[in-house]
């Protein structure tokens, strides 16, 4: 109930449009209801039909009978007028509440911390805003002025026929009770089932995923027999829960619809023996059919109401989980802005965990003066990610700080601190429209010019043009599909539109032509250029262009220095470099040899030969 | 998010925070036409679904006729309630019992036939759909590598999910809801002009307007409600897409400009939904009117006729007070039909168009067909031979020119080059994925295309660079390729790969459940699954994609182990980036835009002092001047798409 009450609570900035519907309602119910009775009239007293021995006299008058046939119509306007206004209101309330509901679901789940994520997968979020929230509006706008009328129409349409002839008014309203029982019987029998139609649609969609998205597999294998029988099973499991649903409406339909019929039979049979008592007038009769025709809808909502009112309530308390979800990362009240920092970050003793049981950080120590390179290497699971995703707080730390320009990130405001740090992720998400929404992305606002200047210092300027539509190309779907060395290019223009101080690249999957790498690299080295970066990195060149490599095993820096000084040691660089780099080194080495043979061969024009300083990879060495 | 992004006709795509997007070159070449919104009535897609329906003929009859007998016990009663009416009015008390009893029977005629027509269009409608279901999706398998290029598995799911239920809905109460509104309308007329002409005519005077109201009603009903799924499945796809990337958006600090956006779509979507419910609420009222009219034209014409005749013989009169009953009662009931008729307009409408987007997969060709004299391979040696072979995807675009190899049993081919040099082609076209242009391919001299393509693929196996599993144990999904296979040669392929170790360490171990594509298992734990998977197969023919291209260091390490007693006696294709990979094949070939341009070992090949040793001294700064691999290729296989209607490039406006 107290949910109820909060949905509630949604309306109240709607109090006059509810008034209006409240009003109209009353209007539709009374206008409905007395056209019935306006029949009756017409009948009665507008001929009223006398009979005397064999012979019957209509003593009616002509004026009443036209008064009361325009009666029907006025009553038939003012009904229809007040009928739509109810409807309208109620449809719109509804919509406005859903709107309401899904704009609040968006910002509040927009803002949550990484930790909320990780947790919650966007499916049960998606379910939220979409079933849930249509569940609410369904609710509002069906059950609750609609119930309230639902319920004013029976009172009226049975107080009526009681008003009239209270014997012929019991014998009418014998099935009414039988059939608000069946259908609510029937919606709650119909609710789980139609969630388990939607959870065997859901599951026969995965197994069509699986098969048809590996198609390649199934193929290979020669299994599209077994695939299909998969799917065979699956949809079986659809058509048979279909078959039920529909065998459970093709008992349950038609029955009501008998039952109406048998009970037209019953009041028109004693009806008619009334009247031939002469307790009873025939338009009364009339009156009483019509009034039966009416009831009949709003009796079968009933139970509906009755469902959309449960349901209402667990998709309520789903919604308010969402909404009222508490983001891990908080500004402080106090917070003040960051404004143009050097860009000087310290690690200081840096600890942190998922979860209070076990820490996926123990005491992380970095410092980076600005315009330094950090390079963090460690094998997967290593926790170089989170030390990177620690500093914009998509998570804060559990224990130690960090700190920009000496001062702890948690006293600025999260705008302003994730304004100042730029990050480039290995997974780069592109959004759906051109490349130059995903280039202006962080940068609304940017001009073409700017775009281009950012395309062009991460090197894919000259790719854009030369696409058909250019930087109206749209990626995805539609357009052009863009590989991920190209995709990592754009992040790269993204990042430097914005120009921040501190930059993150993670660079760990490089699945790239040689090419691509090269472009890349060169984009890297603008990127990189005066800002203090932090590189997870797996490509040589950055590794050993940092200043300092910090080595992460099991949540723990292991090691630290520079390439040289590192390789000197024994320990998990000297691994991971025998495992990772050597092919690389070892194809740099043959080039190196081969760069002096011809060195030889014909005297240098470059001063510095292809070599370690500079080394060049080859198509085996991306990886 | 796959699922919410579609809606249930097709994908509209959202730009960025929600502008509309310009309609692009349409992707599929097999031209699936995801904007065909459908007419209500479509010759074509009815006589392509009598077929199915043939064979149900006798259940459909029997349905029909239990629909008529509806109808009729919806529209007679008003007849004897009538005829009961009048007799009271007479005083003829004696008849009451047969018209009360008349009406109960009529009542349980349509409980019985109403209950009996809805079971038999329930099992029919139901079967019906799962049988085009299935044979949907057998289609599509069925359907070559080219087609599943081009086009999106998601778009292909939702034609197998929601075109099939909007069908359903037909089949099982649209079609026959039809048929019993017309025939209800058929009834009541004729009862309304067989009581009395002149008042049927008074009564059906306010047809035609209400007609033709409805008319320019269901035009802008179907707008607005085309409208209503547009806008939802927009702000759907937004919504989902937001939250896919939430990542980025918190580290591009965009919260409040998506906010904004997402409220404007938000809004649309509000605004289009009040419309269409604005429509709907018209309609109930307008239908309620025109009762009214009739009835009052109906009180006022009979009474006028009543209270002109003074004194009555007494059936006269009752017959008259009758006639107003019969009248009153079916033209509440008269409306009804018509109203339906016009609401269930766009229902038809999707409907067809559901069913021509049904035809459309059933009727797609696959390109690539078993002749009718292919033989069936029993034994493969792994001799493969390409004589001369051309390829191209779109005329005029060649992607392989000229490519001759011959390669012997239990050899091992590196393929080298850039991103679109045609490395995966190469390895495409021997499992027959595609046909070559010109040319041929021959395993062990027969020529690919003579072969059945299940026999061919039986001895062939594949590695991609990204591993794919299936739902299920990790048992299942090693004995993929060998049903049946023993506990004792499954454990001995995942020894071999290396993988028997943490398969052991699992719960359950060979019996731990996969999640869909294996995602409760790490990338590299993923990848030696399905080396081992292609170990158990045992194939005569290897084709290695990149394998090793997402695994981090240490299951490298194992890989490479595993990789030298998969390669071991078997013909193998290895695309690599990895140079200890490449130094161990037979030869290498070396590819260049679509060209072999040189062969041979590592040794060889450095020594030539080609190509390939230039792939690895040239620096990048000259290559970079000399063509741009992959961003090339993309660039090609996008102006492809697009073909002669590609525009220059519009830079900055």
């Amino acid at each position: 109930m107290r949910i109820i009450l909060r949905l509630w609570g949604y309306a109240i900035p709607y109090w006059k449009m509810l008034t209006i519907g409240l009003v109209s309602m009353l209007g539709a119910a009374l206008f409905g209801m007395g056209s019935a009775f306006l029949a009756q009239i017409a009948v009665d007293v507008g001929l009223d039909p006398v009979r005397e021995g064999a012979s019957i006299t209509f003593t009616g008058d002509r004026s009443t009978l036209i008064l009361a046939a325009l009666l029907v119509v006025g009553f038939a306007i003012a009904r229809g007028i007040s009928a739509f206004a109810q409807t309208y209101i109620s449809e719109s309330l509804g919509q406005r509440i859903a709107y309401d509901l899904r704009n609040q679901i968006y910002d509040t789940v927009q803002r949550l911390s990484y930790a909320y994520h990780d947790k919650v997968q966007t499916g049960q979020i998606m379910s939220r805003a979409t079933q849930d929230v249509e569940a609410i509006r369904m609710f509002m706008s069906m059950a609750s002025l609609r119930l309230l009328m639902i319920i004013l129409m029976i009172i009226v349409g049975v107080g009526g026929m009681f008003f009239f002839h209270w014997q012929l008014a019991l014998v009418s309203c014998i099935s009414l009770p039988f059939i608000a029982w069946r259908s609510w019987a029937v919606h709650r029998v119909m609710r789980p089932l139609w969630v388990e139609i939607q959870a065997s649609e859901a599951r026969m969609t995965e197994v069509a995923d699986e098969g048809l998205g590996g198609i390649r597999v199934v193929k290979a294998f020669s299994r599209e027999p077994v695939e299909a029988a998969k799917f065979g099973r699956a949809a079986e499991e659809q058509r048979n829960l279909q078959l039920t649903q529909a065998t459970l409406m093709a008992r349950h339909a038609p029955m009501l619809q008998g039952v109406a019929g048998i009970q037209v039979a019953a009041t028109v049979g004693v009806g008619a023996w009334y009247i031939t008592q002469g307790s009873l007038a025939a338009g009364e009769l009339i009156l009483f059919l019509v009034a039966l025709q009416l009831l009949q809808m709003p009796v079968r909502m009933l139970g509906f109401m009755i469902t959309s009112f449960s349901r209402a309530i667990a998709a309520g308390t789903r919604v308010f989980e969402v909404l009222d979800a508490r983001s891990a990362v908080e500004e402080r009240p106090s917070a003040t802005p960051l404004s143009s920092p050097s860009g000087h970050v310290r690690f200081r003793d840096v600890s942190f965990g998922y979860d209070s049981v076990s820490a996926v950080l123990s005491n992380i120590e970095i410092d980076a003066p600005p315009g330094k390179i950090i390079a963090l290497l460690g094998p997967t699971g290593s926790g170089k990610s989170t030390v990177v995703n620690l500093l914009p707080r998509f998570y804060d730390v559990t224990e130690g700080s960090i700190s920009i320009d000496g001062v702890d990130i948690r006293n600025f405001t999260l705008d302003s601190l994730r304004a100042s740090i730029g990050s480039v992720q290995q997974d780069v998400f592109l959004f759906v429209g051109t490349i130059r929404d995903n280039i202006a992305y962080g940068a609304p606002g940017a001009t073409q010019e700017e775009i281009e200047t950012a395309a062009k210092a991460a090197r894919i300027h000259d790719f854009i043009m030369s696409l058909p539509y250019g930087y109206d190309e749209w990626v995805g779907e539609r357009g052009v599909t863009l590989s991920g060395g190209q995709r990592q290019r754009v992040a790269i223009a993204r990042t430097l539109l914005l120009d921040p101080r501190v930059l993150i690249f993670d660079d760990s999957t490089a699945s790239v032509d040689t090419q691509t790498e090269f472009l890349i690299q060169q984009a890297l080295a603008t990127l990189m250029e005066g800002r203090t970066t932090f590189v997870i990195a797996q490509r040589l060149r950055t590794v050993m262009r940092a200043d300092e490599i910090l080595v992460l095993d099991k949540g723990a820096i292991v090691q630290r220095g520079t390439h040289d000084e590192l390789l000197e040691e024994e320990g998990l660089y000297r691994t991971i470099y025998d495992l990772e780099l050597r092919d690389q080194e070892e194809a740099l080495g043959e080039i190196a040899a081969t760069a002096a043979a011809a060195e030889d061969a014909e005297p240098a024009s470059e001063p510095e030969p292809a070599g370690l300083a500079e080394p060049a990879g080859g198509s085996g060495g991306a990886s | 998010m796959g699922m919410w992004g579609g809606g249930g006709a097709g994908g509209y795509s959202s730009g960025i925070g929600g502008q509309r997007g310009m309609m692009r070159g349409n992707r599929g070449v097999d031209g699936w036409d995801e904007e065909y919104l459908g007419k209500p009535y479509d010759a074509e897609v009815v006589r392509k679904m009598i077929p199915y329906l043939k064979h149900r003929r006798r259940a459909l009859i029997f349905a029909f006729a239990c629909m008529l007998m509806v109808s009729v016990s919806i529209y007679v009663p008003a007849f004897f309630i009538a005829e009961a009416t009048a007799d009271a009015l007479a005083g003829e008390a004696g008849r009451i019992p047969i018209w009360a009893g008349t009406l109960a029977a009529l009542g349980v005629l349509g409980w019985i036939a109403g209950m009996l027509q809805q079971l038999i269009m329930a099992r029919v409608g139901t079967q019906l759909l799962y049988e085009l279901r299935s044979e949907m999706y057998e289609h599509m398998q069925g359907l070559s590598l080219s087609f599943y290029d081009e086009m999106e598995v998601g778009r292909m799911i939702s034609r197998l999910t929601s075109d099939v239920t909007v069908m359903q809905e037909l089949l099982s109460t649209g079609s026959l809801t039809f048929a019993a509104d017309i025939v209800g309308i058929a009834i009541a007329v004729t009862l309304l002009m067989n009581s009395d002409w002149e008042l049927a005519l008074y009564t059906l005077a306010v047809v035609p307007p209400l007609i033709f109201v409805l008319t320019i009603w269901a035009r802008y009903a179907r707008e607005a409600f085309i409208n209503v799924r547009i806008r939802i499945s927009q702000l759907y796809g937004n919504l989902g897409e937001s939250l896919a990337g939430v990542r980025t958006v918190q580290s591009l600090n965009r919260e409040d400009e998506n906010a904004k956006r997402f409220d404007v779509m938000n809004q649309e979507n509000r605004n289009a939904n009040i419309w269409a419910g604005t429509l709907t609420a018209v309609v109930v009222p307008l239908i309620e009117l025109c009762i009214a009219i009739s009835t009052a034209a109906v009180l006022i014409a009979a009474g006028w006729r009543a209270l002109s005749s003074g004194a009555l013989d007494r059936d006269e009169a009752a017959a008259i007070v009758g006639a107003i009953v019969l009248f009153i009662l079916l033209i509440l009931r008269f409306f009804e039909p018509i109203r339906d008729l016009v609401m269930q307009y766009t229902m038809l409408q999707r409907a067809m168009a559901g069913g021509q987007r049904i035809f459309e997969v059933l009727e797609t060709v696959p390109r690539i067909r078993d002749r009718d004299d292919a033989i069936e391979l029993t034994d493969v040696e792994g001799r493969v031979d390409f004589d001369d072979v051309q390829f191209h995807y779109v005329e005029g675009v060649p992607v392989l020119q000229d490519f001759e190899l011959h390669v012997e049993p239990g050899e091992t081919i590196a393929l080298v080059g850039h991103t679109g040099s045609g490395k995966t082609t190469i390895t495409t076209l021997i499992s027959r994925g595609y046909d070559v242009s010109d040319g041929s391919i021959r395993i062990d001299g027969h020529d690919v295309r003579d072969i059945k393509r299940r026999s061919l693929t039986q001895f062939m196996g594949v590695v991609l660079q990204q591993p794919y599993l299936f739902s299920g144990t990790i048992r299942e999904n090693i004995e993929y390729g060998k049903p049946g296979a023993t506990d004792a040669e499954i454990e001995e392929a995942s020894r071999a790969v290396g993988a028997h170790d943490f398969i052991s360490r699992l719960p359950g171990a060979y019996n731990h459940e996969l999640h869909q594509r294996g995602q409760n298992i790490s990338v590299g734990q993923r990848q030696l699954l399905s080396f081992a998977r292609a170990v158990l197969a045992a194939p005569r023919i290897l084709i290695l994609d990149e394998a090793t291209a997402y695994v981090d260091t240490q299951t490298e390490v194992i890989i490479q182990r595993a990789l030298r007693n998969l390669l071991q006696n078997r013909t193998s294709f290895v695309i690599a980036h990895r140079l200890s990979t490449i130094r161990e094949a037979s030869r290498i070939v070396v590819l260049e835009n679509g060209r072999m341009v040189e062969i041979g070992t590592h040794d060889e090949l450095l020594a030539r002092d080609g190509v390939y040793a230039r792939l690895y001294k040239m620096t990048y700064e000259q290559e970079q001047d000399a063509s741009l691999g992959e961003d090339e290729a993309v660039i090609r296989r996008r102006r492809g798409d697009l073909g002669d209607a590609a525009p220059q490039p519009a830079g900055g406006k």
